[in-house]
């Protein structure tokens, strides 16, 4: 593997500037070793090769005539398979979107290709971005760059897969409930979900809307910061996209320190479900941030314990309602029958998997009449009380910490039982029901040297502050590898 | 607990036709999934009200003004079947 592929968008881009290498070369580079590597991680499910070599010669045009789209123009990034792609397939990993081809782009996708990104390709998920493990992909599980024989987290396992693979320098994914923190974690890479509303929903596919946020995979803060600033913003056309402040300094606030900043640990994220070399390995860099300047205080927030049960009441209840779309009359899968209820129940039945048939039945489950009181209603109630006590706690802190998942990555088939692949994302769900922004940091290694992610909680809207802290700890622990 | 009779009859309010596997199955996990939710019912959200988005934030309306559409032709190319610009389904009523 050529060495350029282990850069990071930020040092492609001055390579780019400089002419040391160009678009073409760089793509090419990158396609060479999917090639190679793809057979064994399965990252993608569509790599578009050749419109991959065009847009790369047309941003060398750019190039040549000084008229760059901005200083990414040129870099290649791979998408979730969610993500709506005009004329590329959108597959959401499911046999029911199999060779569904939107005719038009998210806006997350417009914004890439308006600064001049290439798209190398659409990567593996979990059904409709449903799994902790991308092993409920309709097609095939990916592979775990880091150990082939474990998962690489879910649902956006693919994107975590090919960046940790250098097959591309970032990648977006979408994250409902830890489904960028997640597989970062599992994959030792970088993972930021924003803050909800941050970031258009449109044109990605919908899980559970309340929850859902477009998020990435880089091997660098820096580059986190950058994507965030690329793609970030108010769109007409999602009504919950916020109009967000001024974010032009956000790449060049990832420099400063965590001097004089507070940062509170969740004591109930370290409970007996965590790992010990997980936790060993998170105390150990809150100790570093400690040295570094930073208030550490212990914060108790009882609602942690029951984050993962309301989680899976809302998330499936609007699951259950936004999956109703796909009947088979308008796009996707049909299976043919006499009559239309027919129709609808054997398209459903087909084209659906497991997972996905699990969550549409239990949230149908919650919000039937009878149970809507006692599930449904009783999760946003909680779901507010949460709000209000994160709202407290960030009056006494300025950030939180807690590991990203409980475990290392497991084996595959190793979670057979739901129950136990949802413990999953036990300390990463609560972000989605607040709406809090999060990353993701590698911070270590367990015995079988497989990457430990850490995840820094930051307040509503201020990714500033979560990237700087987060900036800090990367070269802490970057100095730590050195020495 | 939920029976098998109510997991069949749920996954047909929701279109789904599941086989004897199945319903085994997901009789046996929804059991599981719902016994874990009974901790939520110990938390008093008496004068709570409920949240239904993350972030707090107001109806969004728009000057009613004609936009681009998407082509017809570009839209149709996904649908299973077609008739005269209009999607095509199994007969509904009875004649």
């Amino acid at each position: 593997m050529d060495k350029i592929l282990t850069n990071t968008a930020t040092e492609l881009s001055k390579k780019l500037e400089s002419g040391e290498i160009t678009s073409v070369q760089l793509v090419a580079k990158y396609l060479e070793h999917i090639e190679e590597i793809e057979p064994t991680i399965k990252a993608f499910i569509t790599i578009t090769k050749e419109q991959a070599l065009r847009d790369a010669q047309a941003s060398d045009q750019r190039r040549k005539e000084g008229k760059p789209l901005s200083k990414w123009d040129g870099i290649p990034i791979a998408l979730k398979d969610n993500l709506s792609t005009k004329g590329v397939k959108t597959t959401c990993g499911s046999l029911m979107l199999e060779n569904y081809i939107p005719p038009y782009d998210a806006t997350v996708v417009e914004r890439l290709k308006n600064n001049g990104l290439i798209i190398l390709g659409k990567t593996n998920m979990d059904e409709f971005a449903m799994g902790s493990s991308t092993e409920s992909s309709a097609f095939y599980p990916t592979r775990n760059p880091k150990n082939i024989s474990k998962v690489p987290g879910g649902s956006s396992g693919g994107s975590a897969a090919c960046v940790a693979a250098y097959e591309v320098p970032w990648a977006l994914g979408t994250d409902t409930g830890g489904s960028v923190r997640g597989p970062a974690s599992f994959c030792g890479v970088i993972g930021l979900k924003p803050t909800y509303g941050s970031v258009s929903r449109y044109g990605v596919v919908s899980y559970a809307s309340s929850l859902d946020q477009v998020g990435w995979f880089t091997r660098s803060v820096g580059d986190a910061a950058a994507l965030f600033q690329l793609i970030s913003g108010y769109d007409p056309k999602d009504s919950t996209s916020v109009k967000v402040e001024d974010i032009s300094s956000l790449e060049s606030s990832v420099t400063g320190g965590v001097e004089g900043l507070t940062i509170g640990v969740i004591k109930e994220c370290f409970g007996e479900e965590l790992n010990p070399q997980v936790c060993r390995s998170v105390r150990a860099s809150v100790e570093k941030l400690k040295e570094a300047g930073a208030n550490i205080v212990e914060i108790s927030l009882p609602f942690a314990d029951i984050a993962i049960e309301t989680y899976y009441i809302i998330s499936t209840a609007e699951a259950s309602s936004n999956l109703a779309r796909f009947d088979g009359v308008r796009y996707g899968l049909r299976v043919p029958a006499e009559d239309v209820v027919s129709m609808f129940t054997k398209t459903r039945s087909q084209g659906f998997g497991e997972e996905v048939k699990r969550r549409i039945i239990l949230g149908t489950h919650v919000l039937s009449a009878g149970n809507y009181d006692k599930y449904y209603r009783k999760a946003q109630k909680i779901r507010t009380a949460m709000k209000k006590e994160f709202t407290k706690v960030f009056e006494q802190v300025d950030l939180l910490i807690t590991p990203t998942t409980p475990t290392t990555a497991f084996g595959f088939g190793e979670k057979q039982d739901p129950l136990h692949m949802y413990i999953t994302d036990i300390y990463t769900v609560i972000v989605n029901l607040i709406g809090a922004p999060a990353i993701s940091l590698p911070c270590g290694l367990d015995k079988e040297s497989m990457p430990i992610g850490l995840q820094i909680i930051g307040k509503h809207f201020d990714e500033k502050t979560l990237l700087q802290a987060a900036h800090t700890l990367e070269n802490l622990l970057d100095q730590e590898v050195e020495m | 607990m939920i029976t098998k009779d109510e997991i069949i009859k749920i996954a047909e309010l929701a279109r789904l036709e599941l086989t004897e596997g199945e319903v085994e199955k997901y009789h046996k996990d929804l059991n599981a999934i719902l016994a874990g939710m009974k901790k939520l019912e110990s938390i008093d959200t008496s004068n709570i009200d409920g949240t239904t988005h993350a972030v707090t934030h107001f109806s969004v309306l728009r000057s009613d003004e004609i936009g681009e559409s998407l082509p017809h032709e570009e839209v149709f190319k996904n649908a299973p079947e077609e008739s005269n610009g209009y999607f095509r389904v199994p007969r509904i009523m009875e004649e």
